[in-house]
């Protein structure tokens, strides 16, 4: 049986793997925000600009962010097919969106028009936008990947609790949280053990799952949820009696084992996100008129 | 005084209900440091619930409870007594707080505020105490069930505890587990000089023990050495069965033969015989 414990986390070692769970974190957060920095071509054409001025623009960026996500994913050695498979999930979603963009784009009388049949029309700025979508959704999707593969999710946990500790001076029950959710990662195998053996209970007394339209087959599923869930409340009221026993008391007055040391690699790493952020950053506002600069230079 | 004095410790289920039961009626047992003893009783003998109330889980009723001096009554005290009275469960997967081993020997120690370092020795010393070192960066999941309820006693092991209470803690192992189990407990208590408190249905568990404590509703029926075992109509009353060992014993010495009414399992037999 997979560990399903472990998410999709990939076992190998890497100097991703071994960053800080809490760098990795926020530097899924600063990416993910970034890659919105980078405009549609609509909002860009909206606010001045012109159409070549968007495709240094926007190549420029995802080049930028291409070439850090090769990177991480290459020194992180989770082969480069395991991570592209994280895309299936939605593949139906980016090819809907991209033959729509494609397809629909519209955008006035001054557009490079290549055809036009009826309300379908195909031009270079359409093509440029459904591009621009698919990539932005695949890359959103990489991203957040990259952080579940080399992370597993007790150190997920654990570094959101470090990071949200300041919301501790609102009241927010930051160590509860984390606690509530590490213990529902633990449970998870227990229960899928558990669900397995009162299905195999029913199915000796000639209970059928497999036959039937939906609701006939959902109706089966009760016989199921209901000792599943009459165990789960023992095993809960069993987990509490042995961690009251084991002195628990929430978050005051508690220590931990692991403690979590920033490394010189982490503060390195957490560079890099931030300078490929800024550069993104310097492309759409042409800060210090470098992008205009980059433009003439070509044009 | 005593190190574990309950003192006429009354307790009922549903208390004042038409449901109510009572699962402890009146029970006195003082336990000395050192000691390794084992409470025996069929289900619903209230065994059970003795261990919940040595470490202030419950409350008694009626009577009063002490660890080393401090009653279980006096909440302020609980966490003291549970530093000293670790109790292990009867479901090894119903204790485990965390997916990797070691994490949940370290939960214990964190929740008393041990610093980092010295959790780490806890974690490593309890591990090896239970031999199960080698597996401390893995998963519970995979491990056999005794190979699981000894990373639970770790668990427990690495609160420093002086008293070890078992409940129940070996009734769902096979025969393999359970004897692993009885290894680990059998060696705290002559190494390491820790207080056992057995709380068991299996009789050849008890033979083990120091002290026997044979539990029949709510209240005490038989205390003493494994010379209790004479009085078998009793015990056999009370549901639980004559160990073999013991049962062989008798038959030998019916047929004339003299032997030592201190035989605490089959090794010791064989060894009794050959003398």
């Amino acid at each position: 049986m997979r560990d399903v414990t472990m998410g999709q986390y990939y076992p190998v070692k890497s100097p991703i793997h071994r960053l800080d769970p809490r760098i990795k974190l926020m530097a899924t957060v600063i990416y993910i925000v970034m890659l919105f920095f980078i405009p549609t071509l609509s909002n860009y054409l909206s606010r001045g600009g012109n159409f070549d001025g968007y495709l240094l623009l926007a190549g420029a960026g995802y080049a930028i962010i291409t070439l850090f996500l090769l990177v991480v994913i290459l020194l992180s050695r989770v082969p480069l097919g395991k991570v592209l498979k994280s895309i299936k999930a939605i593949i139906y979603l980016i090819t809907f969106t991209a033959v729509l963009s494609l397809f629909f784009y519209g955008g006035g009388d001054d557009v490079h028009l290549i055809f036009k049949w009826k309300f379908l029309s195909l031009s270079q700025e359409s093509i440029v936008t459904a591009t621009a979508m698919a990539l932005r959704l695949i890359y959103l999707v990489i991203g957040p990947s990259m952080l579940t593969f080399t992370t597993t999710p007790v150190e997920i946990t654990d570094a959101l609790e470090r990071l949200l500790k300041p919301l501790t001076l609102i009241k927010f029950p930051v160590h509860t949280l984390a606690m509530i959710m590490s213990i529902a990662l633990r449970m998870i195998p227990s229960l899928m053990e558990e669900t397995d053996k009162i299905k195999n209970a029913q199915k000796a007394r000639c209970a059928d799952f497999e036959s039937g339209n939906l609701i006939k087959r959902a109706k089966a599923l009760l016989p199921i949820l209901v000792p599943l869930f009459i165990s789960a409340f023992r095993r809960a009221e069993d987990l509490a009696l042995a961690m009251d026993s084991r002195c628990y008391a929430g978050a005051k007055g508690r220590t931990r084992m692991k403690v979590l040391k920033i490394r010189f690699a982490d503060i390195f790493g957490f560079l890099v996100v931030v300078a490929v952020f800024l550069s993104i950053l310097i492309l759409r506002y042409d800060w210090f008129g470098v992008a205009s600069q980059i433009l003439a230079f070509i044009l | 005084m005593s190190f574990i004095e309950i003192k006429n410790a009354k307790y009922s289920y549903n208390e004042g209900t038409a449901s109510e039961v009572r699962a402890v009626n009146d029970i006195s047992l003082n336990i000395e440091e050192g000691e390794f003893v084992a409470l025996v009783g069929h289900n619903g003998s209230g065994k059970s619930t003795i261990a919940k109330l040595l470490n202030g889980l419950v409350l008694p009723q009626q009577g009063t409870v002490s660890v080393n001096g401090m009653l279980t009554a006096d909440k302020r005290n609980l966490f003291d007594i549970r530093k000293t009275l670790g109790v292990v469960f009867q479901n090894p997967d119903n204790q485990m707080v965390a997916t990797i081993i070691e994490d949940d020997i370290a939960f214990g120690p964190e929740n008393i505020g041990v610093l980092p370092d010295d959790i780490r020795q806890r974690v490593d010393w309890a591990l090896k105490s239970v031999g199960m070192y080698d597996y401390r960066g893995g998963t519970p999941f995979r491990l056999s069930g005794g190979q699981k309820q000894r990373v639970a006693i770790a668990g427990v092991l690495a609160l420093k505890p002086r008293v070890m209470v078992l409940d129940e803690s070996t009734s769902m192992l096979d025969p393999v587990g359970r004897n692993e189990v009885m290894r680990v407990v059998e060696t705290l208590n002559k190494k390491e000089k820790m207080t056992v408190i057995m709380i068991t249905h299996f009789m050849e568990e008890a033979l083990l023990a120091d002290r026997i404590v044979v539990l029949d509703k709510g209240k005490i029926l038989l205390e003493g050495g494994r010379e209790i075992f004479e009085h078998r109509e009793a015990i056999e009353r009370a549901g639980l069965d004559i160990p073999i060992v013991m049962k062989v014993r008798d038959k030998l010495a019916q047929m004339g033969m003299e032997i030592s009414r201190d035989i605490k399992d089959a090794d010791a037999l064989v060894e009794e015989l050959c003398r």
